[in-house]
């Protein structure tokens, strides 16, 4: 018996792309494809959903990790492959945290996502060993410290120093000096182009206000 | 030996002698008065120029009684005392006029006068001016004076009136002067024997108010910088969408290529697996073409009623549902929450919502089986509770004699639609 998938993504080519791969496999059946993560939970409450491919990134309403979350607390034998072509690197350990059963970047996975599906129904969980490589002016986004990248995330919002580290709980002067060490090892000559060119790349994406 | 004993010259002294301590005498109870001396301090004054006066009328009387032959005003045995006890007297006099005028010298030295207290609040580099509850000024120091004339050209001459101006002022009770110094004034009202004196306090706060504008200046900067930052952002994210439908696109056209060549194998060889294989990709790419055309059905509750479509909830409206920020965000909520309610615990097939404009509110029921227990509001419920309450509205939420959930929106959530307007729609038509 087939297994009944429930697609979301917001974009309507990625997702009639998800469509034609389940409609070429006899294992899947589509049940749903939706185009907004906020209502997701409600499809896994009333059919007996198996698996739900559902992009991170949403234009409107909530994302894909918050509709995971939403989703495993309602139904949590629902397994959910999370997809993306984003190398924001808090993705994939707050999918971890929130019980995501496997995750699949669009551009830069070797493994076909068939297979991933194939073998996150058959229990494993298939996650990236790390996020994609990004080149950050001079320096490649794996050189950034974990530290580095939550105030280079907290910059691409907007925020001042004294604001950033109100919300990381640290100094001011720490702040400062993260900021330093990233231009150092980026070669930007300023604050707002590093976290332009971060924000662009996709490196670090801070929460929507 | 008696004081008409003694040759001429030495009366003469101590005449002299008793004069300058009379003369002291007046001097002291003079002081004692000025400097609010106690009360021993007056009478020991007072009892030495009272002494001092009898021995001047006694040796006046003497003189005259010896070189005149005039009667004395007092009994002529007096004029048999002892030169001694005079020499006594006056030394007496004169040890207890010097310690008077000792005590004297060192508490005015140690006393604070009002003068004093004038000159060095002149020196203070704030402004200080005392007033009563009419105006009059009790006390002003320079820098105040200074101030004033710079701000009026004139001294302080009222008090009330200056405070009162002061309060006017553009920024409050910060003033600035003609050579660019910066002033806060600081009002307090003190009791001073039972009147109300107030206490006009002017501070130098040029440098501080320097540093606050630059700081607001550098604080406008950056809210701007920050601005710009969160639209750059924004940007971002629409280009990263772009690129991924680009992406998308390309495969489309890599698909594409796959079908021209298949087609040309076909045409070539024309067997029946190609003829197949050609007519997979070429149903596959139309699909995704049609697709790509057809417009993408947007609303800000379209997700919400489509799902309700779906899982078999006729949702029923009446009236218009909020459509600002807050109150599209918390009624999105209520109906997600209710959707849920009504096919798991319910299991009824309709929800019903009712917009009742001029109250704010909106209210859900269902079609379902009534709750057999005091709803207990724990998961979802919970969470909306938390939801609405956060952004100012209010939840009521009844189990008898039906479900209903009643959503109060916030004061500052507006609802478009005007009074009148409530018109019944339904998903199902």
């Amino acid at each position: 018996m087939a297994y009944t998938v429930l697609v979301v993504d917001d974009q309507n080519i990625p997702r009639q792309l998800f469509e034609l791969l389940i409609g070429s496999s006899d294992r899947y059946k589509l049940l749903y494809s939706l185009d907004s993560a906020s209502v997701a939970h409600i499809y896994c409450q009333k059919f007996q959903v198996d698996l739900v491919i559902m992009d991170v990134v949403m234009k409107e309403g909530i994302s894909g990790l918050e509709a995971a979350e939403r989703i495993k607390k309602g139904s949590p034998h629902t397994k959910i492959l999370l997809v993306t072509s984003m190398p924001e690197v808090s993705y994939l350990a707050r999918a971890r945290q929130i019980g995501v059963d496997s995750f699949w970047y669009k551009e830069e996975s070797e493994i076909p996502l068939l297979e991933i599906m194939d073998r996150t129904m058959a229990g494993e969980s298939v996650y990236p060993e790390c996020t994609p490589s990004l080149r950050l002016g001079n320096a490649k986004s794996g050189e950034l410290t974990p530290k580095e990248l939550e105030v280079l995330r907290e910059m691409t919002t907007g925020a001042s120093n004294g604001m950033i580290a109100e919300r990381l709980g640290m100094e001011t002067d720490t702040v400062k000096k993260h900021i330093s060490h990233m231009l150092q090892k980026t070669g930007f000559s300023n604050r707002t182009e590093l976290a332009i060119e971060a924000r662009v790349g996709g490196l670090v994406i801070g929460e929507r206000e | 030996m008696t004081f008409l004993d003694l040759p001429s010259p030495a009366q003469g002294v101590q005449c002299v002698w008793n004069l300058m301590l009379l003369l002291t005498y007046v001097l002291l109870m003079m002081r004692c008065v000025f400097l609010k001396r106690k009360a021993g301090m007056h009478v020991a004054a007072a009892l030495g120029f009272l002494i001092g006066a009898l021995l001047n009328i006694y040796m006046v009387g003497a003189e005259r009684f010896a070189y005149e032959g005039a009667e004395v005003v007092y009994p002529e045995r007096l004029l048999k005392l002892p030169e001694p006890v005079l020499i006594c007297l006056l030394s007496a006099m004169s040890v207890t006029a010097a310690l008077l005028l000792l005590n004297l010298n060192h508490f005015s030295r140690n006393q604070i006068s009002s003068q004093s207290v004038k000159e060095a609040m002149d020196l203070l580099p704030s402004g200080v001016c005392y007033y009563d509850s009419t105006g009059r000024i009790l006390l002003v120091n320079q820098t105040m004076n200074d101030i004033h004339r710079s701000l009026t050209g004139y001294t302080v001459l009222d008090g009330k009136d200056f405070w009162n101006r002061m309060k006017a002022g553009r920024d409050g009770q910060i003033v600035q002067t003609a050579d660019g110094r910066v002033y806060s004034f600081v009002r307090n009202e003190i009791v001073l024997d039972a009147k109300p004196v107030f206490e006009l306090i002017a501070s130098d706060i040029t440098e501080e108010y320097r540093l606050s504008r630059q700081l607001s200046d550098d604080n406008e900067r950056l809210r701007e910088y920050g601005a710009h930052l969160r639209s750059v952002g924004n940007m971002a994210g629409e280009v990263t969408i772009v690129r991924e439908i680009l992406d998308a696109k390309v495969r489309i056209h890599d698909n594409l290529g796959s079908g021209l060549i298949l087609a040309k194998r076909y045409l070539s060889s024309a067997s029946e697996d190609d003829r197949e294989a050609l007519l997979d990709v070429w149903r596959k790419n139309i699909r995704l073409l049609q697709n790509e055309l057809q417009p993408p059905e947007t609303g800000d509750y379209h997700a919400l009623l489509k799902a309700a479509e779906d899982v078999g909830v006729h949702i029923q409206i009446e009236g218009r549902l909020p459509e600002d920020e807050t109150g599209r965000r918390l009624t999105s909520c209520a109906i997600d929450e209710c959707i849920t309610n009504t096919f798991r615990h319910a299991q009824g097939d309709a929800l019903f919502i009712r917009v009742v404009d001029s109250e704010q509110k909106l209210i859900f029921t269902n079609n379902g089986i009534r709750p057999s227990a005091p709803i207990q509001e724990t998961g979802g419920l919970k969470n909306l509770r938390q939801l609405v309450e956060s952004a100012g509205g209010r939840l009521e939420v009844a189990d008898a004699p039906a479900f209903a959930l009643t959503l109060h929106l916030p004061p500052h959530s507006k609802n478009p639609a005007a009074p009148g307007e409530n018109r019944k729609h339904s998903t199902q038509t």
